[in-house]
């Protein structure tokens, strides 16, 4: 009886998920690096996979780009290969945390389709979604800012796939929500002086981006959390640099 | 003098030597048989039964051990299948949970290779096999709650803080009154800095990071909120 039912939920076990999910994944359980980007397949369907590459090549090297501008952080880029969340709602709050306590600040995964748009003209669209792991922890517990979203970039086919990835091109996002997601986790972790750092850089490079109502609300969060950040130092006994000082604002600027 | 030994005076007997004679009365007894245990009437007629009754516990015994071994050989056949999906390489989550949740199915067996397989495991499969060891842990949660109070107790390297903050969790959901104590003596670990992790690269034992403490001192306040 017993391995009757076993046989049987294996099937339907096996059975059911044919569709694109999150898979295991080597890197996430990579004790080497406490602080990493995840980055899982860009899906793309067969007429559009020059597309795919492109846009894979160009986020490899925006996250290179990332990874050297946060300097100080061991910031490490991390392939999956054949891991595809579906959508924002795969990272629930078991997922969320799981990821974050081996060290993932940051998650993105792509699709490059064809759609139709209003009047039923045929368009490419590249989506980048991004998943921001401390930030999606809040989400899920209290605060309303989106922690995890799509970013949609269409084109029509006449259009060059490098005039589509320009459109694309992430280093300046993907460059802000690396400091968000790096000065919330620092934050959580009361390292004071680097989360103001982090977040006061945050708050800068949103507001050199065109903004997406994600971005304005990530980049008023990350004004918020760099006040906590100065409000937590005061009131750590043990901290004694200098965001205790009186003229310290609570404000970046 | 002499006597015979029927009393006859033999005087007047010719002195020639005549052979003497015993008239003597040799009674032969045969040993008695020994009697054995004189067991009532009842008890003699009740023997083969009693004898067929203990035959036949020493044979279901026997039979009981024998299939017991053919159950858990049966259990690890079925298992075995399930832990390869369950560890495959790129095992989904909805697959990883169903094939977790079936090992489940097969009950306090599957406790063993389940904490087994968490020892590494990751993002996808410590959710699942977290769940499976809670369902088998509400039907029976002394097969659950004893492993994993050894892997709190005792601390050898082998098992990482991302296990212990599992163990920790689990024994939370199932009914384990007796790691209460346990757990009280971990938090005062926590709290004290004394929990170390072991560094496999460097083969040393390091302090917890502080945000690793603070995550497992959420897991362990849960812990011993519950009701025990």
């Amino acid at each position: 009886m017993r391995t009757a039912v076993a046989l049987l939920a294996v099937i339907v076990g096996t059975a059911a998920p044919a569709f694109a999910q999150i898979t295991r994944c080597t890197a996430v359980s990579d004790a080497t690096s406490r602080t990493k980007i995840i980055l899982d397949d860009i899906v793309s369907e067969a007429s559009l996979q020059n597309l795919m590459q492109t846009l894979t090549s160009r986020l490899n090297a925006n996250l290179e780009q990332v990874r050297t501008e946060l300097g100080g952080v061991q910031l490490q880029v991390m392939p999956c290969a054949g891991r595809r969340p579906t959508g924002p709602s795969d990272f629930n709050r078991t997922t969320v945390s799981e990821l974050n306590v081996r060290g993932v600040l940051m998650e993105i995964w792509g699709a490059t389709t064809e759609v139709k748009d209003q009047q039923g003209r045929p368009m490419n669209e590249a989506s980048i979604g991004y998943v921001i792991i401390p930030v999606r922890l809040d989400e899920l517990q209290q605060q309303p800012t989106p922690g995890a979203f799509v970013i949609p970039h269409r084109a029509q086919p006449s259009t060059l796939v490098d005039d589509l990835i320009k459109l694309v091109d992430q280093a300046g996002r993907l460059g802000a929500y690396a400091s968000l997601a790096v000065g919330s986790k620092s934050l959580r972790s009361s390292q004071w002086d680097e989360a103001r750092k982090q977040l006061c850089a945050a708050e800068a490079k949103f507001t050199r981006l065109k903004p997406t109502d994600a971005d304005a609300a990530l980049s008023k969060y990350a004004k918020k959390l760099a006040g906590d950040a100065v409000t937590g130092a005061r009131a750590d006994t043990q901290y004694t640099g200098f965001l205790k000082q009186e003229g310290v604002a609570l404000s970046c600027s | 003098m002499r006597v015979s030994m029927d009393g006859v005076d033999d005087t007047a007997a010719p002195r020639e030597v005549a052979p003497h004679r015993v008239n003597a009365t040799v009674e032969l007894k045969q040993a008695e048989p020994e009697k054995g245990i004189d067991w009532p009437a009842w008890i003699q007629a009740i023997s083969p039964v009693l004898l067929a009754l203990v035959g036949l516990y020493f044979t279901d015994t026997v039979r009981m051990g024998f299939e017991r071994q053919q159950l858990q050989l049966a259990n690890a056949s079925g298992m075995q299948a399930l832990l390869v999906q369950l560890l495959g390489e790129k095992v989904s989550q909805t697959e990883a949970r169903a094939a977790a949740l079936t090992l489940a199915a097969f009950g306090p067996p599957a406790v063993a290779p389940l904490i087994t397989a968490l020892t590494d495991a990751d993002d996808v499969l410590t959710p699942a096999i977290e769940g499976a060891l809670r369902a088998i842990g509400l039907s029976e949660p002394a097969a659950v709650c004893g492993p994993l109070m050894s892997i709190l107790e005792h601390h050898t390297g082998r098992y990482s803080w991302l296990m212990h903050r599992s163990a920790i969790r689990i024994i939370a959901d199932v009914r384990c009154p007796e790691a209460r104590t346990l757990i009280q003596t971990y938090r005062q670990a926590l709290a004290a800095g004394t929990l170390k992790a072991f560094d496999p690269a460097s083969e040393e034992w390091k302090p917890l990071p502080p945000e690793i403490v603070d995550l497992l001192k959420t897991d362990v306040d849960r812990a011993l909120l519950e009701p025990k």
